[in-house]
């Protein structure tokens, strides 16, 4: 490999690179900041997280609503003694506010950056914001490398200095529109200089399957570890919601049945005769099954050659991951001494 | 005629006042009926404010 | 050709307010075709002015000419008249033409009629779509004659995201995803070669992001001081 290593054998050195590098299967998870300065909800969720994964996403102005800053709550993050990977989208920044950003990123400690075009901003909270998209993901990963191993801007003046060292990851839709463009699309990533992938949400494991045999014969997974993206179902409405209205993900009938299914024992209940404590019973019954089916998806895509890892996406529900991590088999995560590789 | 009637909103004027009606000449029947229930129409609506407008503007002026 | 919409009545009451003399202006060319500020457009919005301001009760003089072209000022010189009787000009132009009109009557007050939308053409009867956003660098021959800048509401140079659906863009259902669009064109010509290549960030100083932008032609102008 020529690429410049921080001297340590390591591209970057993160304790995601050393876990993933040491062959181990990596455990990823997402922390969504709060919609307020509130430094303790980060410090509660990192709390939840802690031992559970070997680094936390920080979403980066998730679904286009404000948040605390991805990189002011991964600088929480690591005071609490996690790994932070920094989600960084294009909406929000021109090709100087992002540069700038990952300086005091990786000043602040931060090695592992997720590149991401980001989510519309109509979707948001302010939809008649104007949006950003000087670059793309794309380009951003081959910023971010250019930064890393050859220490110029984007504008292609060198500094001198410290260069920002990002373990750098991109994302995968392997089941968006044009499917058949999916895999080279990944492969566009790799090539810019991606060196891990976390893929959007799966529940069907064929289709991600069939999706993974084309990237084994684009030897993708050997140029870059592959994490499969899984998340925890909550209810059966919102798996439904998933299917029918979240572009890119499938979820297959036979888990909404399921999820269906848990709630069997107050079904034919009207909305006036359930008991709270019923309601709460149901609820705690959705979500056991939603931990157990993400469970099972996870020993699922581990026997997928390529698959490298899992990024656990429990949104607003951190609580789940402890019992998909442990119940997964993947707990206690694995330490990597620090020392250079061969 | 949808076009005509969101202009006709946006005046300030009862969209209904205009309707169009596609009759062949031997549709005798239906153009009776069709010009009475107009004829109706307008006669509920009342007078077309723009030209009572007018008459009150001569009316002031008379009275200068 | 440059597509407008034509603004709402009221909007236009309150942009003429205070006008005892008001001159609706059309314009024959590109807000003609789109039937947004044409000679019948001009007409139209006249009398409509003309009958809410009676329904309001004050008699205010609403009068309208169309030119050729608002965005030329030969074109302007033949209306110069009825623009100086006027104490506010309603363009029916687009952005141009209204200030071109601002800028060749430094005494009149110009308002504008019409929100100017897009550059684009009618994909049916009644219906227009955006195709160019002038960006000044054009790519189009790396995207099959498809314009991502203008059609894709990321503006992607890689694209297509994750937001792409059963050939439609998840910002509006109604929007084909122009990455979709490019890939069916690109593949079905078997120029997938194309798709793979990175673009590398856009020179976005070509576009509006530089500063406004003016094109010199030295050999058209020596050419007019030769005349």
């Amino acid at each position: 490999m020529t690429t410049p290593t921080s001297g340590n054998g390591y591209l970057v050195g993160s304790n995601l690179e050393r876990v993933l590098r040491a062959n181990h299967f990596a455990v990823t998870a997402e922390l969504g900041p709060p919609q307020s300065a509130d430094p303790q909800v980060i410090k509660k969720k990192a709390a939840l997280l802690k031992g559970y994964c070997d680094a936390v996403n920080i979403t980066d102005n998730q679904t286009a609503i404000v948040r605390m800053s991805s990189i002011a709550s991964g600088a929480i993050v690591i005071q609490e003694g996690l790994e932070a990977v920094i989600q960084m989208t294009c909406r929000d920044r021109n090709r100087l506010a992002i540069q700038a950003d990952l300086l005091g990123a990786y000043a602040l400690g931060m090695r592992n950056l997720l590149c991401l075009t980001g989510d519309h901003q109509t979707f948001g909270n302010h939809p008649n914001s104007r949006n950003v998209f000087d670059i793309d993901s794309l380009q951003l990963i081959q910023i971010v490398k250019g930064m890393r191993d050859e220490g110029v801007f984007q504008s292609g003046d060198a500094f001198s200095g410290p260069e920002p060292r990002f373990f750098i990851g991109a994302a995968a839709a392997p089941f968006a529109d044009p499917v058949e463009f999916r895999p080279y699309r990944l492969a566009k990533k790799i090539n810019a200089g991606a060196n891990f992938i976390q893929t959007q949400l799966v529940y069907d494991v064929p289709a991600f399957a069939r999706f993974m045999e084309k990237v084994r014969q684009l030897d993708l997974h050997k140029q870059a570890f592959i994490l499969a993206g899984v998340g925890p179902l909550k209810t059966p409405t919102m798996a439904r919601y998933m299917k029918t209205s979240v572009p890119g993900i499938l979820v297959p009938d036979a888990l909404i049945e399921r999820m269906e299914a848990a709630g069997k024992p107050w079904a034919g209940k009207s909305k006036e005769e359930i008991t709270k404590e019923e309601k709460k019973a149901r609820a705690d019954a959705y979500k056991e099954t939603g931990i157990q089916i993400c469970i099972e998806l996870i020993q699922q895509l581990r026997q997928i050659e390529g698959v490298a890892g899992v990024h656990i996406m429990a949104i607003e529900w951190e609580e789940a991951v402890k019992p998909i991590v442990e119940g997964a088999g993947l707990y206690p995560r694995p330490m990597v001494a620090e020392k250079a590789v061969a | 005629m949808e076009h005509v009637r969101n202009i006709l909103q946006q005046i300030g004027l009862e969209p209904e006042r205009v309707e169009m009606v596609n009759l062949s000449s031997a549709m005798a029947g239906e153009f009776v009926a069709a010009a009475t229930q107009m004829t109706e129409r307008i006669k509920t609506m009342g007078k077309n404010p723009l030209r009572s407008d007018l008459l009150g503007d001569r009316h002031t002026e008379s009275e200068r | 050709m440059i597509v407008a919409d034509q603004k709402p009545l009221n909007e236009l009451k309150s942009l003429t307010r205070g006008g005892e003399n008001v001159l609706v202006v059309g314009c024959g060319t590109c807000v003609t075709v789109c039937f947004a500020g044409g000679a019948r457009e001009a007409a139209i919005t006249a009398s409509s002015l003309r009958m809410a301001f009676k329904l309001d009760g004050n008699s205010r003089q609403v009068s309208d000419v169309t030119v050729q072209r608002q965005c030329e000022w030969e074109y302007l010189d033949q209306i110069a008249e009825q623009v100086k009787e006027a104490d506010v000009v309603l363009s029916l132009g687009c952005g141009v033409g209204v200030q071109a009109i601002a800028e060749h009557f430094p005494e009149t007050w110009v308002v504008p009629g019409l929100n100017t939308s897009f550059m684009g053409m009618p994909t049916e009867q009644g219906v227009w779509a955006e195709r160019c956003a002038a960006c000044g660098d054009c790519i189009l021959g790396l995207t099959g004659g498809i314009c991502p800048i203008a059609r894709c509401s990321k503006s992607l140079l890689n694209g297509p995201c994750g937001g792409s659906e059963g050939g439609h863009c998840e910002v509006n259902p109604e929007t084909p995803c122009a990455w979709q669009l490019i890939y069916d064109r690109l593949t079905g010509m078997g120029k997938l070669d194309v798709l793979m290549e990175i673009q590398p960030p856009k020179n976005w100083r070509a576009a509006r992001d530089g500063g406004p932008r003016k094109i010199v032609r030295e050999d058209l102008r020596l050419a007019k001081e030769e005349e």
